[in-house]
Formats: structure tokens, sequence, C-alpha cells
């Protein structure tokens, strides 16, 4: 029911009575409103990514093979009698039967413990590297981009010259003076495989040191390792690790093509890279020598790259088309 | 100058500051060129200009957030530029700022716990983390926010809301003097008014002074006591807000007031525009003289030659204008 108590009624400028225009429409409003509520559960933005992450049927895939293979590679060649490196001149070449699952190499060697032991010397040079990687990026990348001015401008010079190195040729060179094995090629693949990372990070922090964030701490006196470890590399985080997981294949065939070049893990270490070398000569006749090796490199390096591209997706749903 | 200061002690005092950028090519930036004011006690001083004519440089100036080319920043009397360790922590516990885009000014991967106790942390204020979460939830009831949000992340929370997470956080060491620049321009019209009155709220209960920076020139008039004029770097006109909007006697002030729009449709038809000709200057090359002479409607020979000194033209009204 409307009222039409003159209290209801409100005069306009011409006269005109206008009802319903009550004093109280126009209170001002407490300027505290009181409480206003939060719809949904509250949820932080690492869980966000998780769940984005485990929903990916294909990155899950990805990830799932690389468990299965980490496992192998951990109890892999304890699960057959042979051991990798004992030849066997009496059973040379023998195709997968029930005693050799994998069967054997020319020399008569296990081809099943020697892929397990090739697959810890993938997954130990692909993460080690990786870390490697993770560290002198982070740190050498951080500096450049939160330092910036005169600093950044020399360190970036320096990370060009050294990617205009050849890796293969700091590996040769390396091997002048080192034995080849598994730590020569890490140490190669370092010298220049961190660049990539520290350019990564030195354009993120670059983008993020103006945001007003940042700024606000500044204007509460934080310092600059609280300003860099707290507010800028945790919010590089996705980059970072997204690139981390792409590192990690790239190393891992790097490693594989050096061993198959010579220039690698000798001879009685297995490396796939080794393995597919030993069985060049005579793979028309053993195909499998070289098969096993080979598909495994293509599944490992496939599924690091579907794990990373889930990764990517997950941190930033936005590049998903 | 002293008349330029208001007659209480002033706690903010600034002399002649520059802050030049460097844009390659040996061209330097004048955001802000020989700046000169001060802050009483308990006062807000609005500071408007349009985009681009350095009030957000100043302010930052001001914060020591950039390094000044020129000039000086006295805090209860004392260079902030020359302050080191200690001190310049304990300024920075009593001086605060308010930023203006309410999504970039919080950490996306802090809860909103960790943002307002962040001040608490750096300065060691909080004994044990149930003091700190004590803290901060009295923080927020005091900006309208529940303290059950704590645990919130900034994401989940509207412009409005975040704003004021933002202001809760500029109080928690217990700040003297804040910087607000431009707080409310990213803000719906309804939500303005909202932080706007906490802002004032907040001055009564804290006993706290503002300097105020924005655009809104009907805003600014409502919140500060007095209110300074900025083009291209350089104060042109300062007064009693209620003095500069009754009476502007800079040219670059009378035009900005007439384009304050009326809420009422009959005046606001009949009403007298003054439109400026022409775009703003770049500070890079500003014109020669008075650096308004290129759009003021009544530029002379003596403006281009002459750069017009900043003096008093009535009792605590300020402008530099030849002809004010």
């Amino acid at each position: 029911m409307e009222k039409q108590g003159t209290s209801d009624m409100t005069t306009h400028r011409d006269g005109r009575k206008q009802p319903g225009l009550t004093r109280e429409l126009f209170k001002r409003l407490s300027f505290r409103p009181p409480g206003e509520m939060l719809a949904g559960e509250s949820v932080p933005e690492w869980k966000d990514v998780m769940r984005r992450l485990l929903t990916n049927k294909v990155a899950m895939t990805g990830a799932g093979f690389l468990v299965l293979l980490t496992i192998m590679a951990i109890i892999g060649p304890w699960l057959t009698p042979h051991d990798y490196f004992t030849n066997n001149l009496d059973r040379t070449n023998e195709a997968p039967n029930s005693d050799y699952w994998f069967g054997t190499d020319n020399l008569g060697r296990d081809i099943f413990s020697r892929i397990w032991m090739g697959a810890r010397i993938s997954l130990t040079v692909g993460v080690v590297a990786a870390l490697i990687d993770l560290i002198v990026g982070v740190v050498y990348g951080g500096i450049m981009g939160y330092v910036g001015g005169k600093t950044d401008e020399v360190m970036n010079k320096i990370t060009e010259i050294l990617y205009a190195i050849p890796y293969l040729l700091v590996v040769i060179l390396l091997l002048v003076v080192m034995e080849p094995s598994m730590w020569t090629i890490i140490l190669a693949l370092s010298v220049t495989g961190w660049i990539n990372m520290s350019w990564i990070v030195r354009g993120q922090i670059l983008q993020l040191k103006n945001q007003e964030y940042v700024l606000a701490a500044k204007s509460m006196g934080a310092s600059g390792s609280r300003m860099l470890f707290k507010h800028l590399i945790p919010n590089t985080l996705g980059p970072i690790i997204v690139t981390l997981t792409l590192t990690v294949p790239s190393a891992i065939f790097s490693e594989a093509f050096l061993s198959f070049l010579g220039l690698g893990v000798q001879s009685p270490a297995a490396s796939w890279g080794t393995m597919i070398n030993d069985s060049l000569t005579s793979w028309t006749l053993y195909p499998w020598q070289m098969i096993i090796p080979a598909t495994l490199i293509s599944l490992t390096i496939l599924a690091f790259n579907l794990f990373g591209d889930g990764l990517r997706d997950a941190f930033d749903p936005k590049l998903k088309k | 100058m002293s008349a330029i200061k208001k007659q209480s002690t002033p706690i903010v005092e600034v002399n002649n500051l520059s802050k030049f950028f460097p844009v390659g090519g040996g061209q330097t930036l004048k955001a802000v060129n020989d700046l000169t004011l001060a802050i009483g006690a308990g006062e807000t001083l609005g500071v408007v200009g349009e985009s681009g004519c350095g009030k957000s440089t100043a302010g930052r100036t001001i914060m020591r957030l950039y390094e000044p080319t020129g000039g000086e920043t006295l805090y209860q009397g004392k260079n902030i530029y020359k302050m080191r360790g200690s001190e310049l922590k304990k300024l920075r516990q009593e001086m605060a700022m308010i930023f203006q885009d309410p999504y970039a000014s919080l950490n996306p991967r802090f809860s909103i716990l960790d943002i307002i106790a962040e001040p608490l942390d750096i300065h060691g204020l909080a004994g044990s983390s149930k003091e700190r979460k004590m803290k901060v939830e009295k923080l927020l009831e005091m900006v309208g926010l529940r303290s059950e949000h704590a645990n919130r992340y900034p994401h989940e929370f509207s412009g409005g809301q975040r704003q004021r997470i933002g202001i809760a956080r500029s109080l928690a060491a217990g700040p003297k003097f804040i910087v607000c620049d431009e707080p409310i321009s990213a803000l719906d019209v309804s939500i303005q008014a909202q932080v706007v009155n906490l802002l004032q709220e907040l001055q009564r209960s804290m006993g706290l002074t503002y300097l105020f920076i924005a655009h809104d020139l009907s805003m600014v008039k409502h919140i500060s006591d007095r209110v300074a004029v900025m083009y291209l770097g350089k104060m042109v006109e300062l007064a009693e807000s209620s003095e500069l909007y009754a009476n502007p006697k800079h040219p670059y002030t009378q035009a900005l007031l007439s384009a304050i729009p009326v809420p009422d449709p009959e005046v606001e038809a009949t009403k007298e525009r003054i439109v400026l000709q022409g775009d703003l200057p770049s500070p890079i090359n500003p014109p020669s003289g008075c650096p308004f002479r290129t759009r003021c409607p009544y530029a002379t020979e003596k403006c281009a030659a002459e750069v017009p000194p900043f003096r008093q033209v009535a009792d605590g009204h300020w402008a530099s204008c030849h002809y004010a």
C-alpha cells in the first residue's frame, strides 16, 4: 500500500509534488557495509593449478609413464638374474626370450638390465642438468632483472657471448681435458644450458618489478632480498617450472645423442645412446637391439613434453585455445 | 616561501623537488619540475592534474620510491633522501602509500593475512603469529571486511574490497602520513564514495595526514583542505579548497573547473565551458616560458619569454601566471 502522508511528498523545483520519495531514501549509508560475504570455498592458487593438472588426461599419461620409468630405473636391474656388464659369448645377439627378456647384445650382455641402467643415466643427466640450469639461471636472471641498468647490460652481453659457443665444441674441448663420462656431459650441458632459464627469469622480473605490489613492498621498507624472494621469484614460478620440464627432455636427448657419437658414456656402462650405437652395424639382423632403446628415448622425451605442456596450461589456462 | 606552508607545523615539506627520467638520445622527461609544497599535520592536500602531468611521479618521489633528480623532501624537518638504515626504516613505518590499481597492488600469491601483515613482518611489530593474526583481523574489521576473510586470496575479492585491503595494509604499521595515489579512480562511483568516506573516517579517528592524488575534481574538493593543481610537472595553483573552487586564478584551473559536470540538466545546458585547444605538450620538450602558454586563451609574448613565478596572488592563494 502506498502511503499518502505529507511527509512522504517531495516538492519538486517547479512546485509539483512527487510521491514516494522519502528522506530515508537519501540517508547516507553507513560507510562500513556490514561485512560482505564471499561465495564459495577459499581456494589458494596452487590448488587450482593442481586441479587443472590432475584433470588433464594427456599430461597425466605423461606423468604416469615417467613414474613407471623412474620405478623401473630403480628396481629394473634387480628383476633379472643377469647383470648389465658380464659378457656371455655363448649367447650373443639373442632375440627376446624367457631367459633374456629383451634379448642380448653382440657381447651377450642382457639388454633388459642395460636398458634400466641406461634409464638411470638418462634421468640423472636430465634432472641434474635441469637443477643446475634452475639454480644458476634463476639467480643470474634474477639479478639481471632486479638490479637492471648497467649490470643488466653487462650480464646480458655475457649470456649472449656464451650462447654463441656451440655446445658440441664445448663437449669436445672438455673431452680433451676430462674423461668422457656422464658427468662430463652434465658439465658441458650446464655451461650454456642455464642461459635460456636466465633470460626467461630476467624477462619476468623486469615485467614484475614495476608492479604496484612490489612498489608497495618497497614503500613499506622491504629489503631487496625480501622483494626478490617473497614477491618476484614466487610470481615467476609458473614459467620457471614449465621451462624446467622442457629442459629435462632436451638434456636427455643431448646425452643420448652425444653417447651415440661416442662422446659420452663409455662401455661397459650402458646409455641408450651407446646401445643404439652398438647396434648400428647389425640392426637389420637384430632390430630389437636398436628399437628398444630408441623407443624408450622417444617415449621419455614425449612424456616430459606432454607433462610440461600440461603444466603450462595448468599455470596459465588462458594460453589454452 | 614560508607562506606556501600552512599555519600548522608542516609534517612534510617539499622544496624544489625535481624528477627527470632519461628517455634515450640524451633527452630527459621532466616528470616533476621544481615542485614546492608543504602539508600540515592532520591536513589533506589534494593534487589534481590531467594524465601525464607528473602527479603520480611526485607522490612516488615524495615516498622515496624514486630518487629525486634535485630538491629535497623534509619529513618532520629531516631530508628523507639522506636517510639511511634504521632512520629510513623508521620513515617507512611512518609514511605509507595507497595505490591506484587494486588489482596490481596486492601480490596474488599472498593470502590476505600475509598481505596486511607485511608491514608488521618488515618492522617486527607482531610478536607471535597469534598477535599477528589478531592485528590483521582488527584491521580488516576497521575497513569493513570480515575477519574470516584473512585466509582468502586477492582474486576472490572485488575491486572495492581489494582497495579496502590495500588501505588496511597501509594502516598496519601505524603511519602518520599517507600518500593516496588515485585510490578511487579504478573504482565504480558507488564504491568511490565508500572508500573516500572510509579514508575520511580513518583520518578523523587516527589523526592521519593525506596527500591525495586524483583527477576527479569534485572528489578532491570533497576530501581536501587545500588543493594543488599541476600542469606539465609544475604546480600552477595552490589554495584552500573552497577558495580555489570559488575563485580560480590560473587559466588552466579555470578550464579544469569549468569541465566539472553539474548534476542539474538545466544548469549544465547553459553552463559555459572553457575548451582547451591542442594536446598536452610533451614533457620531454616543454614550451619556453610558461608551460601552459601553448593552450592558454590569454597567452601573450611575455608568456613565451618569461617563466611566470609561483607567487601569492591572494592570502594563501598561490598561482604561477603573469596575469593572475
